[in-house]
């Protein structure tokens, strides 16, 4: 069994190594480069182009060089020596950086690294507050919001069954699981900034007060909240029905403890599973909303480093999302496999 | 059905009559099971409706979609009234008109075109591909399986919005990106990815359908593989095929207008004969940008597209019920 984690946890190497090749072939399959559309960068001249392409090391071949190993083998080098001559190129450069925990330095901000733009603060600011916390937090507070509303809403339906209860909250959770959120924030911020005025549309700094913080983060939960209304509603009428269920009213235990003990802590099981796949997805699905609410995360500047061709960040970004999605998938299955153990016997 | 014997009784023949129904199938009772949810004959409205308009939208649509009127841009909904006779809504650009004098009903209905052609291309070719893979998995199994499940897994492992901005972004300038402005880059992106979740679904139900009796029946008897798969496997997973291909619809209607919100959507149409000269999308990022000034270009197609994603979930919903009544309330 531990054997099953094992290949399972590492299964996610081969999965980012794709992730980053994909991504690679396919922003270098296209034409025009990070110097084309920057109106600073004096591309006019094509020999600062060429410096600049040397300076990041965009003059190597994509993936293999066999220029420079055919030189190394002329001037009689080792072998080693001639492998790693073979080896130089932008995506084995980029490999090899990721191995020493860098992504290399971004292409847009010049002079700066990408780790630093992703994790590290802006100056005379706490090192917290950066890109990649604001869109956890972000993430973390919308699951709160989503757990507080969607929970007691599934379990007020299911307890309340073909009441009016179910069905007004059934049928909100399906309309606000079939609106996408980003249509919804369009709403929002036509009522609440355009009409009210409660909120500003223009930059804000997020980090100095909670205001700015409400409307992303409801807005990013509202699916969610839907979605889990919907599981937990499920995943308590099937607790119900169970024998256990009755043996315990059959005995008599007052109707409190039966719902609390013996229904709401086995409905659990599906709700608590899909708690990490539910953060992993508002965290890497957050982008248009940051972009619509203008929080400084990694959403936003994923969008715009996509419009920029800001390579090194692009992969960067690219890598931590599917890091997080991969994480979550593996999560999933190990709490799978410890709460019930069917599934485990049924995998190993 | 129950054949009355002649030795029965009237009054006993009655009887039997009261509890035979008319011979049906799965399919009939499903649709009929459909045909009571409410909410799913609402969405069927709702889609019959968008797709009439799709189709008759040269008729339709009182203006070109791409055909400006010079002195008639920044025109609100004609509802609205103002003191300056250039900036009141006009009956004749009833949801007003755009920056550059564009009517935005028009776009809207010709925008209708789009989206649907974008919920069902892709989901066919994703229905058609990932069923084909998941049947040639489950089926032959051993090898081949574990070598498509590896691939399954990692497309699987792919963050798929990621890899639609990432293809329409890189892409966008090419000869590819350039084929139906754009839409036929995003059905292969869509299809690309998004097959793999059938191929899954289809392989499981293979995996457990291939121990039956009636496939070893077939076997015994000579069937070829491809019949067997063809006559037998593929008939009886086709109930989550179907619930399955409903929810990959409004997948791919949200992911144009996810894509076109963010600028990296399909193309805006320069030839004003185009059959797809613009798209909700696309009307969602023209109104992004004006979201003080001129609401109305982006409260339209932000209506739309919840209108027609909400009939699309649903439909879907229904058809679980419908088609799997052990489901039925489940998620």
């Amino acid at each position: 069994m531990t054997e099953y984690y094992i290949r399972r946890a590492l299964f996610i190497i081969p999965t980012l190594f794709l992730v980053s090749l994909v991504t690679f072939i396919i922003m270098h399959a296209t034409p025009g480069g990070p110097w084309d559309t920057d109106p600073g960068s004096r591309t006019s001249d094509p020999r600062v182009a060429e410096r600049l392409n040397k300076a990041y090391g965009l003059d190597k071949p994509l993936y293999f060089n066999p220029e420079s190993a055919q030189r190394a083998i002329a001037e009689g080098k080792e072998p080693l020596a001639i492998a790693q001559a073979f080896m130089d190129s932008q995506f084995n450069q980029f490999l090899a950086n990721l191995a020493q925990g860098k992504f290399g330095p971004s292409f847009r901000y010049r002079g700066r690294e990408v780790e630093d733009i992703i994790f590290e603060a802006q100056s005379g600011k706490p090192f917290w507050q950066n890109r990649f916390v604001a869109t956890a937090a972000l993430g973390v507070v919308a699951l709160v919001i989503a757990v507080a509303i969607g929970f007691p809403l599934g379990v007020i339906a299911a307890l309340k069954q073909n009441t009016w209860w179910d069905t007004f909250s059934l049928f909100f959770a399906t309309v606000f699981y079939g609106i996408p959120n980003f249509v919804l924030a369009i709403f929002l911020i036509l009522i609440f900034g355009a009409g009210l005025g409660w909120i500003k549309i223009v930059e804000i700094d997020y980090w100095d007060n909670l205001r700015p913080w409400i409307l992303p983060s409801f807005v990013l939960a509202i699916p969610t909240a839907a979605f889990l209304a919907r599981l937990t509603r499920s995943s308590v009428l099937e607790v119900m029905r169970m024998d256990y269920v009755r043996t315990a009213r059959a005995k008599g235990l007052a109707e409190r403890v039966v719902v609390i003990k013996h229904i709401l802590k086995n409905s659990m099981i599906p709700v608590v599973t899909f708690l990490g796949p539910a953060l992993a997805g508002l965290i890497t699905g957050s982008f248009i909303i940051e972009t619509q609410f203008g929080v400084t995360g990694i959403g936003r500047l994923f969008v715009e480093s996509i419009s920029r061709r800001d390579y090194s960040l692009i992969m960067a970004l690219t890598l931590i999302y599917a890091f997080f999605i991969a994480f979550a998938n593996f999560a999933v299955d190990v709490i799978y496999g410890f709460l019930d153990p069917r599934i485990r016997m049924g995998r190993g | 059905m129950a054949e009355p014997v002649p030795a029965v009784a009237a009054s006993d023949f009655q009887v039997i009559q009261a509890f035979t129904r008319k011979p049906s199938n799965l399919y009939q009772d499903a649709w009929n099971r459909l045909l009571k949810n409410r909410g799913s004959v609402a969405g069927m409205i709702v889609v019959g409706f968008f797709t009439l308009v799709a189709i008759f939208a040269s008729v339709l649509a009182p203006h070109n979609a791409l055909e400006n009127f010079p002195n008639n841009s920044y025109r609100p909904p004609m509802w609205i009234h103002s003191d300056d006779p250039t900036k009141s809504g006009l009956a004749e650009f009833p949801l007003g008109t755009d920056t550059i004098g564009r009517d935005v009903l028009s776009r809207a209905i010709y925008g209708a075109r789009t989206s649907l052609i974008v919920g069902f291309i892709p989901m066919i070719l994703i229905v058609v591909i990932g069923t084909i893979i998941g049947l040639i998995a489950g089926y032959a199994g051993g090898k081949v399986d574990q070598a498509i499940m590896v691939v399954i897994d990692l497309v699987y492992a792919f963050p798929d919005l990621l890899f639609f901005i990432i293809m329409m972004t890189a892409l966008r300038d090419t000869w590819i990106g350039k084929l139906l402005n754009g839409l036929f880059l995003l059905f292969v992106s869509l299809a690309l990815v998004n097959w793999v979740g059938v191929a899954r679904l289809v392989r499981g139900q293979v995996l457990s359908l291939k121990e039956k009796e009636f496939v070893e029946a077939a076997h015994s008897i000579g069937v070829r593989d491809w019949q067997i798969m063809m006559r037998h496997l593929f008939p009886n997973s086709l109930a989550p095929i179907i619930v399955s291909a409903a929810f990959r619809v409004p997948q791919a209607i949200l992911t144009e207008a996810i894509l076109g919100y963010i600028g990296v959507g399909i193309r805006p149409a320069t030839d004003p004969q185009s059959f797809f000269p613009t798209s909700w999308g696309l009307m969602l990022l023209e109104g992004r940008d004006a979201i003080l000034t001129q609401p109305w270009l982006l409260i339209t197609p932000a209506i739309l597209i919840a209108m027609i994603l909400l009939a699309f979930t649903f439909i879907g919903d229904g058809l679980r019920d419908a088609l799997d009544p052990m489901m039925k309330g489940k998620i």
